[in-house]
């Protein structure tokens, strides 16, 4: 048989058993470092390796203390002794360990050699936590002068808890302020307060107490219910191990099935969460009455939103019958909303309408009345978001023909308002919801409801400048400027609204002009800056020019020109403006090429960022007030090449995303997506760029947007926008984003399209279908 | 997040007045530039309640929706009468949780 040789572990170098210390005590494994520690020194015994050897000892024994290893604590420190001899540094470290192991004795005696260390005071406030921690028997581990306040704080708990709160005040004044029991006075004063609801106190007092001294560790269940900076500072684990101390020994019986069912809730097990709310009810009845709807509510709206049918037996067992909703229709109906089932909804809701009108008493005076026009109202809305047989017909065909395309509901949007009109003829939310439908439908109906709306409600906003905007486009424009200067006037800071009563004044000044009322169309030109709001009016100005040209005052139109051009506006927006105007109006030839061939010069120039974002936000409200001449598809087409030619580089932030925002509404989808790409790379954590490009998708044509695309990008414009807490509009823009997925049926629930969202699951299944 | 009722200190059947008086009160006591949640949670309650139909309405459609169970949880929980233990009890905290 062969010899077997042991094996011997290979020789390490001292660098090497040292590095070995050193990885062993940066992964904690003390037991392992002090081992090797050991070694090095006897192979070396230097002062750095006797230094490290100490160090290791009281870490190891550190981490033996904190297992609640005490003993072995101990034992590990005196085994250290030897080599500490009587260098007071490493004296005085030892002896804190022994103390905060609790034991004081031993750590006394190795500083009875160092009378003036400034460790004997926390020494003896770990001593008296160890004696305290062991009741009366840790009398005897005190030295004989701590004897008295020892007995003091144990006569202070019994006085605490026997309510005797004024003998508490005098035992305690007992205790010094020197004194090692003086974070238990500490304890004691915060825990009186806290009892007699103190708050304020009981912070205060533990506020000042040690974090490494036991009173701290009693004070921490209580302080984590009354300090909110206290409870933040804690992690998530002690803050839970500290809640489920302080419930234990303060909270009432019933938070453990009360924690219960919040989690069965969480984790929506509706059945688990009934069970346990089933065994706290009797005794919640007894102890917080008022408690209980507050917990019926929680399990109403679980049931609606993650329960079924059979949870309103469940409720109805523990909870009853809700007074105003006997047969359970109104939760129906919640649950149909919240799952976006607008057939059931309408039939569920309907429902619930006849029950209040049959049952009015849950609802006295004339509540039932106004409660049946509300659900009226939002049937309105269901019907309304349903395609109805005009919508229908504008579908894609693939849409129009599909076997779960929902039908149009019964009644019909129009009816469902008109019932809830008659019910409650003052409900505003309707008039205006009935307006919505029509005007989404751009039916001619919408214009009588406006009107009716603004009999009853003459200075609601919406519908005032809805109108206004009306009327100006059919040129009507006294109406319109009534309709605008009505709406500023309820709201006269506001910019927007004085924006529109300049328009509508610009307007009327062209028709004067266009009649050749020259004298009126000054006077409303006036009007017009008078209520100009933001920026270079430059093109108002020009719009003077021209009127002055016309009227055959050229001295009077070229000193405007020159008050424009000393105002410092940019070549590219006054040269357009005044090419656009000069073809609107009948000016003599030779003056429409003069701006013609000015227009042409500044665009043949190196392109600049300067004035581009003026010249396309001035195209825009060309366009969006319908301006249309001979020549101007040319005018544009030249602007825009121009415009591509500009780099993303010259422009700021702000100024790119607003230069996207006028292309968007041009349709130049070309330079747009160029431009909004440079800008998702040297603004990265703009939502605005990504937005922009999905909505250059999205607009042109929903029906045939890439949802491919469209998707990630919204999805990145709305993580960024959550991400900018700050930009007012990033948050207008979630709105926007939200109402973009809706219309490509791209997730939320309802809308017109929603059940597109379904079609697109059901390819998703034949798919993994086709992989099996 | 709590019951518009509770956010503004009122009983359920306070009228127009009453609740647009506590309204005002508040946001004078927590105005938008030093307590921008608050204020934002007061706000929202008083359009949830600030006449007969936006009351109804969210009788009808959201009465409960904010209330949860760890709400009810620290009502109790603050409500418990604060009992007096003895020196034992405290640590039999160290001993298990």
């Amino acid at each position: 048989m062969a010899r077997r040789t042991k094996h011997r572990p290979p020789t390490l170098t001292l660098p090497q058993l040292e590095e070995r210390v050193e990885r062993a005590r940066r992964e904690g494994r003390f037991q392992q470092a002090l081992e090797l520690a050991k070694q090095l020194n006897r192979e070396e015994a230097t002062p750095a390796n006797r230094e490290r050897l100490l160090n290791v000892y009281l870490e190891r024994a550190r981490q033996l203390r904190t297992q609640g290893q005490t003993r072995d604590a101990r034992t590990v420190v005196e085994a250290a002794l030897p080599i500490i001899g009587d260098e007071a540094p490493w004296l005085e470290r030892a002896a804190e360990e022994l103390a905060a192991g609790g034991h004081a004795a031993p750590a006394l005696r190795l500083l009875s050699s160092l009378p003036t260390s400034p460790l004997h005071a926390r020494v003896l406030g770990h001593a008296a936590d160890a004696a305290v921690r062991q009741g009366a028997a840790g009398r005897a581990s005190l030295p004989e002068n701590l004897h008295a306040s020892f007995d003091l704080i144990l006569q202070a708990f019994r006085q605490l808890e026997a309510g005797q709160d004024d003998a508490v005040r005098q035992t305690l004044q007992g205790i010094g302020l020197q004194s090692p029991f003086l974070e238990w006075k500490l304890l004691l004063r915060g825990l009186q307060a806290y009892y007699l609801n103190d708050d304020t106190r009981a912070v205060d007092n533990w506020s000042r107490l040690g974090v490494d001294r036991l009173p701290a560790r009693l004070a921490a269940p209580f302080r984590l219910r009354i300090d909110p900076a206290f409870l933040q500072a804690q992690s998530p684990e002690s803050q839970l191990l500290l809640r489920q101390q302080g419930e234990k020994h303060q909270g009432s019986g019933l938070l453990p099935y009360l924690r219960a069912v919040q989690a069965a809730l969480g984790e929506q097990d509706i059945v688990k969460a009934f069970s346990q709310a089933g065994t706290a009810l009797p005794a919640l009845r007894q102890e917080a009455p008022h408690l209980v709807p507050r917990l019926a509510a929680c399990f109403y709206w679980a049931i609606v939103d993650f329960g079924d049918p059979s949870d309103i037996k469940r409720y109805q067992r523990l909870f009853g019958t809700p007074a105003d909703d006997p047969e359970f229709y109104r939760m129906d109906a919640l649950v149909f909303d919240a799952r976006g089932m607008a057939t059931e909804v309408h039939e569920a809701w309907q429902r619930y309408e006849a029950s209040v009108a049959a049952n009015p008493a849950a609802w006295p005076g004339d509540q039932a009345r106004r409660v049946r026009a509300l659900i009226w109202c939002h049937l309105g809305r269901n019907a309304g978001s349903i395609p109805d047989a005009a919508q229908i017909k504008k579908l894609p065909k693939f849409l129009r023909d599909h076997p779960d395309r929902p039908e149009p509901l019964k009644p019909p949007a129009e009816k469902c308002f008109e019932n809830s009109l008659k019910l409650d003829p003052d409900q505003l939310e309707t008039h205006v919801a009935l307006l919505d439908h029509y005007r989404e439908r751009e039916h001619k109906k919408a214009e009588p409801v406006a009107r009716q709306l603004l009999k009853q409600f003459p200075d609601h906003l919406p519908t005032l400048q809805w109108l206004s905007d009306l009327c100006l486009k059919r040129k009507d424009h006294a109406e319109g400027l009534e309709l605008a200067q009505r709406a500023l006037n309820g709201n006269p800071l506001d910019r927007r609204l004085r924006g529109k009563v300049s328009y509508a004044h610009l307007l009327i000044a062209r028709a004067h002009l266009e009649a050749n009322r020259f004298d009126e169309a000054r006077a409303e030109y006036q009007k017009a800056l008078t209520f100009h709001e933001g920026g270079d009016p430059f093109d108002i100005h020009c719009r003077r020019a021209v009127c002055e040209f016309k009227a055959g005052n050229v001295e009077g139109a070229e000193q405007i020109l020159q008050e424009i051009k000393a105002r410092g506006t940019p070549r590219l927006p006054f040269a357009f403006a005044m090419t656009v105007e000069t073809m609107r109006v009948e000016v003599p030839r030779d003056l429409r090429k003069r701006f013609e061939m000015e227009f042409s010069g500044v665009l043949a120039e190196p392109p600049v960022a300067e004035g581009v974002e003026s010249a396309l936000s001035l195209a825009e409200a060309y366009e969006d007030a319908g301006v249309n001449y001979r020549g101007q598809k040319a005018h544009w087409k030249k602007l825009l090449a121009y415009v591509a030619k500009v780099p993303a580089s010259a422009y700021t932030e702000l100024s790119l995303e607003s230069v996207c925002r006028h292309l968007l509404n041009l349709d130049d989808k070309k330079t747009l997506r160029k431009l909004v790409a440079a800008g998702r790379k040297s603004f990265p954590k703009s939502p605005h760029f990504p937005f922009l490009e999905a909505s250059s998708y999205v607009l042109s044509n929903p029906d045939k947007a890439p949802i491919w695309k469209v998707a990630p990008l919204l999805a990145e414009a709305e993580r960024l926008a959550r991400e900018s807490p700050t930009d007012e509009r990033a948050k207008a823009m979630l709105e926007i984003i939200d109402r973009q997925r809706q219309m490509l049926g791209l997730g939320g629930m309802g809308g017109p399209m929603g059940f597109l969202e379904d079609l697109f699951d059901q390819f998703e299944d034949d798919d993994e279908d086709e992989d099996e | 997040m709590a019951d518009p009722y509770e956010v503004l200190g009122l009983a359920a059947d306070s009228d127009d007045e009453a609740i647009r008086r506590r309204y005002l009160e508040l946001v004078r006591q927590f105005s938008p530039e030093h307590h921008p949640e608050k204020f934002a949670a007061i706000r929202s309650a008083y359009e949830d309640l600030k006449d007969v139909t936006t009351r109804l309405r969210h009788r009808l459609f959201k009465a409960g929706r904010r209330e949860s169970v760890e709400a009810i949880i620290e009502e109790l929980a603050c409500r418990s009468q604060r009992r007096r233990l003895s020196l034992e009890t405290l640590l039999s905290t160290l001993r298990s949780p």
